[in-house]
């Protein structure tokens, strides 16, 4: 780079040179072999997912299948070990909506039906993980399994209704900082992922709802997808 | 409860982990010997095969081509799924095996060692849909591929491959069978033999799946009346299908099953205009002796086959460099020139190789027209910069068939249009037919003056270029390489590079030449034993800084 930039500074200083660099390589510069990338020591990326409750017995299951949803959005490290094996660390932003079922009789969280019912609860979370890859490759991510656990804080924490009163208005009511809600959380995870696209789990190994308000739980499963956001 | 949910999820992902690997599991059965009592290399080689051996001086039974005992092959294929090749140069076969088959196929007492064979992917150059009709633009695209290469120079010469025979390893060939750009070859039964590699059961139907190696053909050798595509109109021709779309695993397996094929039908050149990078490689793992295909390519070579292949169409990727085989030292490894500028294009993959040895070799147009399917398309990619050269090389060894393929390589490098500059984008420019032709013809007119003063040192070229796009106003100023009278006319263009002493390139450049100076650089900007190397219109100067 430093011959270029005297070309450059002649062409400043003298006005006589202004002939247009077409193609300029500089090779000496580019034998620091990086240590940043998929595949490489250290790797830095974003990443969104999406997430539905799954649950393993419908009979106690009070949200609606498909329209409770999580939205995740976070900053993950990962550091190489092996080409088959990493560990990493992320921090991220989690939003779970759960959205009641209305149908009678209904018992949870009381026997009020609503037009639209949900608890709304938004963790600040971190995670740690071990990545298992398979397959021999390049600076790729490539095919891996992550297993790992995490923690997190639920700052916000809401109760939400919409109902239709007699004047046919929308009446929106929201209840904020429940104190029957957990202040953290915390539970276990894995991904599946292909390059830059993941099945993801979570098992939620912490309840929802404090002991002494002896609150029925919610889907401590979550499943859903992941893309990295990465090239 | 918490534990049965816990323990379901976890057999969940069990139950998915094996999705994460392919259900193919291939290996690599290397025998420790070949236990032959006799082979007959004048049975067993082509004609072709044993006249290419006898002059590079090689050894007609040579144990590396020796077939793999029949006894071991019938006994492990007999211990495994399936067999995919089997390869006389390695005495090893390929098999689709699991754990428990390598374990077994591990206690054999002729087995030496069985490695995995890893996940790649193929990288290939981009395939356009077709055009039928040729516009002016692609016209004048058409024109400059065999011109720049001296295609008027080699018709005069009466050249045109004869008497070589060409291995083209590709993905498939679509419908060659039938496109009229090779009625020439099929009418003189220069097509010699074709094989599939990537499906036993196909055998010699080599023409199906994907036109790239069609198109790739094309630029070798096609011709349809008037146009001609290719150089090597005249060459025999061998066919290998060594790529499948959807298969991950075995192309630089069937690579080395191919080469090892061409050999044995008396191939002289090989074109591989296919490349292995980043799925599979670290870009410094490409140093000319780590990846499977390119170890299997430096093989071909020195079995005396001058293997050509695409340096790749990274260049405007992360991954940045020529991938695998055109790092290995043997292969005459093909970057790709812009048609429009007539300067390395910008998908054109660097060099050097990772041990920083100069790649690519030599360059072509990498935008060509090429015979697809139904008609002539525009395509570009090193894929078809790298059979052009093929071409080229078999009309530069029809002039001196005494050449090894070695010798050959070095002339190629010798007749580029930058000789003996050279860069890490171009090699050593595009290899010029009055290299081969005329070689008496070729003058040292100085283009450029080094004026050298305490403090600097500045480039100055000989040439009025008041008329910038025009021809030369000094009848002194002659272009001593074809370049400038070969190609599109955009040469005007001054290449410089700063060595170091070890002879690698720190840096290098391309200027567009607008004014008498060109270039001012201060000496103290420089290490000692550092070399400054300029190359401007065929005349190249070195100046020790």
């Amino acid at each position: 780079m430093k011959h270029i930039l005297t070309v450059s500074l002649l062409l400043i200083s003298l006005g006589a040179f202004s002939q247009e660099i077409l193609l300029q390589q500089n090779v000496k510069a580019d034998t620091v072999r990086p240590t940043r990338g998929p595949n490489l020591k250290n790797f830095t990326y974003g990443y969104i997912g999406l997430g539905f409750p799954f649950y393993t017995n419908e009979a106690v299951n009070y949200t609606k299948p498909g329209l409770s949803s999580a939205f995740n959005i976070g900053i993950r490290y990962k550091r190489r070990l092996t080409n088959y094996l990493a560990l990493g660390l992320d921090l991220g932003l989690n939003s779970t909506a759960y959205k009641i079922k209305q149908k009678e009789p209904k018992t949870f969280p009381d026997n009020t039906v609503n037009d639209k019912e949900k608890f709304q609860i938004s963790t600040l979370a971190s995670s740690a993980f071990v990545r298992i890859n398979v397959g021999r490759r390049g600076n790729y991510i490539g095919n891996y399994l992550d297993m790992g656990a995490y923690g997190g804080w639920n700052f916000q924490k809401k109760y939400k209704t919409i109902n239709t009163n007699d004047e046919e208005e929308k009446v929106k009511e929201s209840t904020t900082q429940l104190k029957y809600v957990e202040n953290f959380s915390y539970g276990l995870l894995g991904r599946i992922g292909i390059g830059r696209y993941a099945l993801t789990a979570g098992y939620r190994l912490s309840d929802i709802f404090k002991s002494s308000y002896a609150m029925p739980e919610l889907p401590r499963l979550m499943v859903g997808v992941e893309v990295g956001l990465f090239k | 409860m918490l534990k049965s949910k816990f323990l379901f999820l976890l057999s969940g992902f069990l139950f998915l982990l094996p999705l994460l690997s392919e259900a193919q599991q291939l290996c690599m059965v290397y025998f420790k010997d070949k236990q032959h009592n006799e082979f007959n290399p004048y049975s067993y080689f082509d004609a072709k095969a044993l006249e290419r051996r006898i002059h590079n001086g090689l050894p007609l039974d040579d144990p590396s081509d020796w077939p793999v005992n029949e006894a071991y092959m019938n006994e492990v294929s007999l211990m495994v799924n399936e067999v995919i090749i089997e390869s006389r140069w390695l005495n090893a076969m390929a098999v689709d095996a699991d754990d428990l088959q390598i374990n077994t196929l591990r206690q054999l007492p002729y087995v030496l060692n069985v490695e995995w064979i890893e996940p790649s992917e193929m990288n290939m150059a981009g395939y356009d849909d077709y055009d039928t009709s040729v516009n002016t633009n692609e016209a004048k695209i058409l024109e400059g591929q065999l011109k720049t290469l001296g295609v008027d120079a080699w018709q005069k010469a009466g050249i045109d491959g004869k008497g070589l025979r060409i291995a083209i390893l590709d993905v498939g060939f679509d419908h060659a069978d039938k496109v009229p750009a090779f009625d020439h070859i099929r009418n003189e039964n220069r097509l010699i033999a074709t094989h599939d590699f990537t499906n036993r059961k196909n055998g010699e139907y080599v023409y199906y799946g994907n036109g790239h190696g069609t198109q790739v053909w094309s630029c070798i050798a096609g011709k349809i009346g008037d146009i001609q595509i290719g150089l090597a109109t005249g060459a025999e021709f061998l066919l290998a299908k060594t790529e499948k779309s959807s298969e991950k695993y075995s192309e630089e397996l069937y690579w080395l099953a191919a080469a090892e094929w061409a050999d044995k039908n008396g191939a002289d050149i090989i074109n591989s205009s296919l490349g292995y990078t980043g799925k599979r490689y670290f870009n410094w793992q490409m140093d000319g002796k780590t990846s499977f295909v390119t170890r299997a390519a430096n093989i071909a070579a020195r079995k005396g086959m001058l293997v050509v292949n695409a340096a790749g169409n990274e260049g405007s990727d992360s991954w940045h460099y020529v991938g695998a085989p055109a790092d290995a030292d043997s292969v005459l490894s093909i970057g790709g020139i812009d048609p429009e500028t007539g300067y390395h294009t910008s998908f054109s993959s660097y060099g050097p190789t990772s041990d920083k040895r100069m790649k690519p070799n030599v360059s072509a147009y990498g935008h060509v027209i090429a015979a697809a399917p139904a008609g002539l398309t525009s395509t570009q990619g090193t894929s078809f910069a790298s059979p052009l050269v093929a071409g080229f090389a078999a009309c530069a060894w029809q002039t001196n068939r005494s050449l090894t393929n070695m010798q050959l390589f070095k002339e190629i490098e010798k007749s580029g249009s930058l000789y003996p500059y050279f860069d890490y984008a171009h090699g050593f420019g595009i290899p010029q037919a009055g290299h081969f032709l005329n070689k008496d013809e070729v003058s040292t007119t100085p283009t450029f003056t080094v004026v050298e003063n305490e403090d600097s040192i500045r480039i100055v070229v000989n040439k009025n270029l008041s008329d910038k796009n025009g021809a030369s106003q000094n009848p002194e100023f002659k272009a001593v390489k074809g370049v400038t009278t070969e190609s599109s006319g955009k040469q005007e263009y001054l290449y410089y590079n700063i060595m170091n002493k070890s002879g690698v390139l720190d840096s290098y450049y391309v200027l567009d030449v607008t004014q008498p100076e060109v270039v001012s650089i201060l000496r103290s900007d420089f290490h000692d034993g550092e070399t400054l190397n300029v190359h401007f219109e065929g005349y190249s100067i070195s100046v020790k800084l």
